[in-house]
């Protein structure tokens, strides 16, 4: 009689991450924070129950962008004072939840591995309540970037046209797809001037990734250039209330409806 | 990966340029037309060799471990007493271990005790109590079927009878295992039920299992009962406590039970429980030995020993140096 070894205490695992989406982009500076803003403001206003978890762990700054003060962060949770479903905070005007790191401390982009997959793990289980999960990671490659993408559903990777995003972006599909080969990844391609300019820029990573990697990972969307896009974040509103008809909006709108339709 | 941008005035010159700087392996990414549209542009991109990590990074990320601070916030995970935190982080500290659930595991093996329930041991009497509901009849079932499958003469008696279905779900399980099962309604008739199976010189070597009712922690007459019940059958009494309870009212609960002579406790749902500072709590404050957990509600399964190093595992269960997948009890 040798039963399935039993997983204790991991209730976890049998959810995890089916519907948390990492948004990644290896280099900063790409609009990964207001991508993951804009997404999940598109997608509650599409009735999808979206949690926006900031996973920058170093320079937390989602809270900025959305003119957000929030009492509680994952700071508090990490050092355990509040469970994570404490940290969880409503923003009102795109009927979404939020949960803010601790911007500019820094300190939390050096936890222990350990503390990180318990949070991962409170995640998964938070997630459960929401139809999906937008996970905003930091810049670069390094482990605690890395950890938090294990078992989610997909990877977002964001990148523009410069030599130097798709060279980071290439380098966080690399590492990933090298950890972990069953790790779904999706391009997006962000700040271009038109959708042609965009479906090459996404051609050029493709080709990359093919010749190397022997992977091809799809395109789920090309947002342009869109000088409303740096009027929100500058008015620390998300672009949605601030300029609902802007191209960049209508872009991630496509992107949103495609996720909701892979459902 | 490098990329870079060529030009020349046409397709075939530009391919040598990148032939030229990146050898044969590079790979074409994009192929455009030139400026104004004069010549070809071509970006072109080529892996670098990797370099081996290990010669040239000290591996940051595995060194210096803060054992204490990664116990202490382990334990407020599970909502430990911040006395009891306290303690065993000194304990811990005293033991200059590099590894943070090996370091916790030996503040555990320093203040608590750890006894297994033995496999069948002939002439055995133990009775289980707690609290209701935290799974003494599915454990009086477990450990009957570890005794009946190998092949030890065992006796099952209940003293639930009052409870809808008490006598009936054990009997559930009895049946199956083909065991009878005695219902003893009052004290006096457990008392003579155990002496008729020990026969008149007590020297039977039947294992003897009683289930009892669940009995209230707060209740002077019921825990009286209780006591009644241990004294007339000369049982050890084993505490069955569910984990995951909230660590103060746990510590009461199994206080409650020590004071009339229980000294063992075995905990169950450690498969659905993710907080166990209520189980750090109950044996510390009732100064209670560990026995076995059970992690399954089948009872086929059994239950497990626990000793310091699994029950460190459980609670810091990814700490050690792998950390991809978290500590399994294997069922028993």
């Amino acid at each position: 009689m040798t039963p399935d070894p039993l997983i204790a205490p991991n209730l976890a695992a049998r959810t995890k991450g089916r519907n948390i989406f990492a948004v990644a982009s290896g280099k900063g500076g790409v609009g990964k924070t207001w991508f993951s803003i804009t997404l999940a403001h598109t997608l509650a206003s599409k009735n999808v129950r979206v949690l926006l978890f900031d996973g920058d762990l170093g320079l937390a700054n989602l809270d900025i962008q959305l003119g957000l003060m929030p009492k509680h962060d994952l700071g508090s949770v990490v050092t355990g004072r509040l469970t994570l479903n404490q940290a969880v905070v409503h923003y009102d005007e795109g009927n979404f939840d939020v949960i803010a790191g601790r911007s500019g401390s820094g300190g939390l982009a050096n936890i222990a591995s350990g503390r990180l997959q318990i949070l991962g793990d409170d995640l998964a289980l938070l997630a459960a309540g929401y139809d999906k999960v937008i996970m905003d990671l930091g810049a670069g490659v390094e482990r605690t970037v890395r950890q938090l993408t294990h078992g989610v559903n997909s990877c977002l990777v964001l990148a523009t046209n410069e030599p130097t995003s798709l060279t980071d972006a290439y380098a966080f599909i690399k590492i990933t797809h090298m950890e972990r080969p069953d790790t779904k990844i999706k391009i997006v391609i962000n700040m271009v001037n038109s959708i042609r300019e965009g479906e090459r820029t996404y051609n050029t990573l493709l080709k990359a990734c093919e010749g190397f990697l022997k992977i091809s990972p799809p395109l789920l969307g090309i947002i342009r250039r869109d000088n409303k896009v740096a009027d929100a974040i500058r008015n620390q509103v998300s672009i949605l209330t601030r300029s609902p008809n802007a191209e960049a909006v209508e872009d991630v709108e496509k992107i949103a409806v495609k996720m909701i339709r892979s459902d | 990966m490098r990329l870079k941008t060529y030009s020349a005035p046409t397709m075939s010159e530009t391919m040598e340029l990148v032939r030229r700087e990146m050898g044969e392996d590079a790979v074409i990414v994009s192929t455009q037309k030139g400026a104004d549209g004069q010549g070809a542009r071509v970006i072109a991109a080529i892996e670098e060799l990797p370099i081996d990590e290990a010669a040239v990074c000290e591996r940051p990320e595995d060194e210096k471990i803060d054992v204490i601070a990664t116990i202490r916030q382990a334990l407020t995970y599970h909502g430990a007493p911040s006395r009891l935190i306290d303690r065993l982080i000194d304990a811990a500290g005293d033991l200059d271990e590099e590894d943070p659930t090996m370091a916790f595991a030996g503040a555990v093996d320093s203040s608590f005790s750890f006894e297994p329930l033995s496999e069948p041991n002939e002439g055995k009497l133990i009775m289980l109590v707690g609290p209701p509901g935290v799974g003494k009849t599915i454990t009086t079932a477990k450990l009957a079927a570890r005794a009946a499958l190998s092949s030890q003469p065992v006796e099952v008696i209940t003293t639930d009878t009052r409870r809808a279905g008490g006598v009936e779900q054990l009997e559930a399980f009895t049946r199956i295992l083909d065991l009878g099962l005695k219902t003893a309604d009052t004290v006096k008739e457990l008392g003579d039920m155990v002496k008729a199976l020990r026969g008149s010189n007590g020297a039977s070597s039947v294992q003897i299992i009683v289930d009892t009712q669940g009995t209230n922690p707060f209740s002077d007459t019921e825990m009286d009962h209780l006591r009644e019940l241990i004294k007339v059958s000369g049982a050890e009494p084993v505490l069955v406590l569910a984990a995951g309870g909230d660590a103060f009212e746990m510590a009461d609960i199994a206080a409650s039970f020590a004071a009339i002579g229980v000294r063992r406790l075995l905990l169950t749902r450690l498969d659905i429980a993710r907080r166990l500072g209520g189980v750090l709590a109950a044996a510390d404050a009732a100064r209670m030995t560990f026995c076995n957990v059970s992690i399954t509600p089948h009872v086929s399964d059994g239950l497990s020993p626990i000793n310091p190093v699994s029950l460190a595992r459980l609670i810091m269960p990814y700490s050690s140096s792998s950390v991809e997948t978290p500590y399994k009890i294997e069922a028993a």
